[in-house]
């Protein structure tokens, strides 16, 4: 677990807001290291990481998790030094008011978004919009104007706390926690061993609907790919006794945009290795990039797989490390597995 | 420019519709380019050689406008929009037909924003035989043409979008001297949701990505987040609802700019969008932005630009052609 | 002076529990104070009487917080609170908070992708909220936490901007911070006592039922200064008079809030003093809050009073903002007013 900790943590500090994951990519890079044969950035920011097997005409498999985040984006400079933002990505506003954050302008400037009393308030008690916020610099408009051109971008100031032994909190774990399971896959797999050339895609804007690895899968044009991103945890409300459990492992999708002969061989070989998983099911699209990836170019087995993950898109973000190490056990699985496709 | 645009304003086209512009385009480049053909979706594409960069440009030709659906026994044309009408201020405009039939557009509703299904077209014609004679299920209607110059540069009228961007790719065919390797797309269908663009981008498979279309502006009841005027400058798209720009090429158009002494505005428009996004997810995808051009009263009869603006448009536009 | 109001703003103290306060408190004056002058009553109030000649002078900071209380703990191991204090649920969502015992978690309410549009437009609630600390089960948090525990906001200081200083109760630890640093100067011989001065660092000020109201009633003052912060809206887009004071334009000296309207010979006195001294000061254009300066006003006998506050932005959140300039001059104007004779009275 320390070593996923210590992966996740870098991966964590990189910045890496929807559109802007070009700010993060150098630590990215030098977190992986010597682990890949080739690294290379797309025309959309995807960063590709590519293992390849010692097998002679291996076949290509391509995991995905997105290495974007969501984030704030500077629109206007306003009096006192409040700058007015626009969303990177569906942000929760309702998470917004008192946060702290760092805007990256000219320099790193901290910021704090306002929020105004109660007492004090014209309009009704509803969810504050994104239009009546601003992010407080304590500059004057000059001084903002100078060092914050408009379309700097802002992150929650985060902070990543190990709570109660395996849980992790923090801000950017969608879908950190599943770019950090790969990585640990990739690094503990011999080449010696696997059955397909491992093309990682750390993607970009998935928040922003743009499915990063239908790119990169231009051009890689894989045998089967893994879509892995994070779903939604039950909480122990009484509606969402169809969602997966924290603790339990990661999951696999069951769902009409992916492939269902596919799904069915991995679970059958999960299940004949004993490698616990959960199910999940969308009967419908996913709202993943699964739902793109799944038809791009001239189309691929396509799977999904998820790590549960509880108040997603919030700067407190939580996901236990035992279902990050469990997905990282699966696709390595995968990955030294000979029969999963034909 | 003006006598350029006008002609170009003035030859209605709407989405699927563009041939005529096309032809008005074609003869005004066709002696300044290498290679010129018309794909199958009908987006002229214009190239010049080189052996830099690949760079597609790309500026809509098609514009909003109706269908005529159906025609109603008293002879009036019920009609379907074409891309994002706004039809408070399409009410009661004169209107024209592919074939030059006039009319004027009724809302028939008492709502402030009347729905498109509710409104017809009068073309004085006294019964459904008559106007028949004259009007083809099918046809194309737009609001009249119009360009006429106020104070300062500024001009109103329409279609500006994206006649101007049209006009200023055109400017620059002309007077640009590059290595790069230039595309040139007058793309169609852009109205209905950047239908053309794509398969153009999926061929040419470019390296950078640049559209050259309107934007909104800050001020006269545009939306006030918006840090976007008319007048100082053209605009760097650094964001809009359907494409984040990549911030690489954002950098480097500042930087050329800059250097060039170009008047520019940074731009984030909270809704609506352009070209770019299909030329930023066809294929491999391409790192892409925007070059806007301020325009007040977006999809209104009578749009509004600034002759400044144009011009440093046609500036950025050639200096990136050579530069990028 | 700021590397202790940001040592006791982190300090733990949400009201009720304030001991670790009153501990670091006391730590810090003890050597400039005689050991029998300093009183802790039956509420936790400590009091510290520096004597000195002349009519009474009650100088009074509370030392609680605003925070949270577990008031249940679900078989999911979540646990269900109640706000300690008012704390607007909009400035809630996903905070990140900490335990007495340093147990930490954050605030969990349903993911927006969940959300009805019903639900998403009535606001966030805090009966729909909880804490999570990463528990699974209801004994696994029973090891961690009970129902009674308080949490606070877990955030910490930052100066940022020009003079802008952020932590977590700001409100009223910057009280607590000038009056420990008045009772040093006064040791050291920097200032000549014109009252029989007693501080009052009390307990309970956020849920109303204030430890100023034992306070007063064994100092019986005859003149009372309250050091406080204050709620202000002083941010783009709020029209003037509802930002109530601004940021940097120096101490409040208020003529009136919801809970008190200030003796008006004390507050014209100490108006003086702060213009003869070119001290900066403002006075609030919105009456809106209170504090224990309404208690100590109608206890006992009955006192003068005066606030003297610092305005604050986003305050009972984990985002209190104050100007270093507002502290610094109520710290002066207090200073000031002690070293000079009482006012003449009217």
């Amino acid at each position: 677990m320390e070593k996923i900790k210590e992966i996740l943590n870098i991966l964590i500090s990189a910045t890496s807001p929807s559109g802007y994951e070009c700010l993060g990519a150098d630590a990215l890079e030098n977190l992986v290291g010597d682990t890949f044969d080739k690294i290379y950035t797309d025309n959309l920011g995807t960063v590709v990481l590519l293992k390849k097997s010692k097998k002679e005409n291996a076949k290509k498999l391509l995991v995905d998790a997105h290495f974007d985040t969501v984030g704030l984006m500077v629109t206007r400079v306003y009096e006192g030094g409040f700058l007015g933002v626009c969303s990177l990505g569906g942000l929760d506003t309702s998470v917004l008011p008192s946060g702290e954050v760092t805007v990256y302008g000219n320099e790193e400037i901290y910021g704090i978004i306002t929020s105004t009393p109660p007492h004090l308030k014209t309009g009704d008690s509803s969810a504050p919009k994104l239009k009546e916020l601003y992010i407080d610099t304590g500059l004057t408009k000059e001084e903002a104007e100078k060092k914050i051109p408009v379309g700097s971008v802002a992150t929650f100031r985060n902070k990543v706390e190990y709570i109660n032994g395996d849980y992790v909190i923090s801000a950017g774990l969608d879908d950190k926690s599943c770019l950090c399971a790969l990585l640990y896959a990739a690094q503990a797999l011999d080449p010696e061993k696997m059955e397909f050339d491992l093309y990682i895609t750390a993607s970009a804007q998935e928040e922003t609907g743009k499915c990063g690895p239908s790119r990169a899968a231009y051009d890689i044009a894989p045998d089967l790919a893994i879509v892995t991103d994070v779903n939604f945890a039950k909480t122990g409300k009484d509606e969402d006794f169809e969602a997966i459990e924290c603790k339990k492992g990661a999951s696999i999708d069951i769902s009409s945009v992916c492939t269902r002969k596919t799904v069915k061989s991995i679970m059958k070989h999960l299940t004949s290795e004993k490698i616990p998983y959960q199910v999940v099911c969308e009967p419908r699209a996913t709202s993943t990039n699964a739902d793109a990836l799944s038809i791009s170019t001239l189309g691929f087995p396509t799977v999904l797989m998820s790590i549960p993950l509880k108040a997603m898109h919030t700067p407190s973000e939580i996901v236990n490390l035992k279902d990050i190490k469990s997905l990282a056990d699966i696709v390595s699985s995968i990955a030294t597995c000979k029969d999963i496709i034909d | 420019m003006r006598d350029l645009l006008k002609k170009l304003m003035y030859t209605p086209s709407v989405s699927g519709r563009e041939d005529r512009v096309r032809e008005v385009i074609y003869n005004e480049i066709k002696d300044y380019c290498d290679e010129i053909s018309t794909d199958a979706m009908g987006n002229l594409i214009a190239r010049k050689i080189g052996n830099g960069k690949k760079i597609m440009f790309c500026a809509h030709m098609d514009e909003i406008g109706f269908f005529a659906t159906y025609i109603t026994g008293d002879g009036d044309i019920k009609v379907s929009p074409v891309g994002g009408i706004n039809t408070l201020s399409a009410s009661h405009q004169c209107v024209v037909s592919e074939s030059g039939v006039r009319g004027v557009l009724v809302p028939n509703s008492s709502k402030d924003k009347p729905k498109c299904e509710d409104m017809y077209i009068d073309i004085g014609a006294k019964n459904k035989k008559q106007a028949e004679k004259i009007v083809k299920i099918g046809d194309f209607f737009v609001c009249e043409p119009k360009l006429e110059k106020l104070q300062n540069q500024r001009y109103i009228g329409r279609p500006f979008d994206d006649r101007v961007g049209c006009a200023i790719m055109i400017d620059a065919i002309k007077k640009v001297k590059s290595e790069n390797d230039l595309y040139f797309v007058f793309s169609v269908q852009e109205e209905v949701g950047g239908r053309g663009a794509k398969p153009a981008a999926f061929a040419i498979a470019p390296d950078y990505g640049i559209a050259i279309d309107v934007t909104m502006v800050g001020e006269k009841g545009g939306p006030g987040e918006m840090d976007v005027k008319l007048g100082r400058g053209c605009a760097i798209k650094i964001k809009d609802s359907s494409v984040i720009s990549s911030p690489e090429l954002v950098k480097k158009m500042r930087e050329i700019a800059m250097d060039g002494k170009i008047k520019y505005q940074d731009e984030i428009l909270p809704a609506g969008g352009t070209d770019a996004s299909p030329m930023q997810i066809a294929g491999r995808g391409a790192k892409v932005s925007v070059i806007s051009i301020p325009t007040a009263h977006i999809h209104t009869s009578c749009e509004m630009i600034d002759m400044f603006d144009v011009k440093e448009a046609v500036k950025l536009t050639v200096a990136l052609a050579e530069k990028l | 002076m700021k590397e202790l109001l940001k040592n006791l703003s982190l300090a733990f103290g949400p009201s009720g529990c304030e001991d670790a306060v009153r501990e670091l408190v006391y730590e810090e004056i003890k050597d400039y104070i005689d050991k029998d002058s300093a009183t802790v009553d039956a509420l936790g109030n400590l009091i510290v009487h520096m004597g000195g000649d002349g009519p009474k002078m009650m100088i009074c900071a509370h030392m609680d917080e605003v925070g949270f209380m577990v008031t249940g703990i679900g078989e999911n191991g979540s646990l269900k609170f109640g706000t300690v204090g008012g704390i607007d649920p909009i400035s809630l969502g996903a905070k990140r908070v900490i335990s007495e015992s340093g147990v930490r978690g954050a605030i969990s309410a349903k993911p927006i992708h969940l959300l009805t549009k019903e639900e998403r437009e009535a606001g966030p609630k805090i009966k729909n909220m909880t804490i999570d600390i990463g528990a699974d089960t209801r004994e696994e948090a029973e090891e961690l936490t009970f129902i009674g525990d308080y949490f606070t906001f877990d955030s910490g200081y930052e100066e940022y901007g020009n003079g802008y200083i952020k932590c977590k109760a700001l409100d009223d630890r910057l009280g607590c911070a000038i009056m420990c640093q008045l009772i040093k100067d006064i040791k050291n011989g920097a200032i000549d006592l014109k009252y029989d001065t007693y501080f009052a660092f009390t307990t309970r000020e956020e849920i109303g039922y204030s430890g100023a109201f034992s306070a007063s009633a064994r100092i019986n003052p005859d003149y009372a200064i309250v050091i406080e912060s204050k709620a202000v809206a002083d941010i783009y887009g709020v029209e003037g008079s509802k930002k109530v004071s601004v940021l940097g334009d120096g101490v409040i000296i208020s003529y009136a809030d919801r809970g008190t309207i200030y003796d008006r010979t004390l507050i014209s006195h100490i108006k003086r003093i702060a213009d003869e001294n070119e001290i900066k000061n403002q006075v609030n254009l919105y009456i809106s809050g209170g504090n224990d300066s309404a208690n100590i006003q109608k206890n006992a006998c009955g006192a003068r009073v005066s606030t003297l506050s610092c305005a604050s932005r986003y305050i009972h959140s984990q985002s209190d903002v104050i100007h270093e300039t507002d502290f610094f001059a109520a710290y002066e104007v207090v200073k000031k007013v002690l070293n000079e004779n009482p006012p003449t009275k009217e």
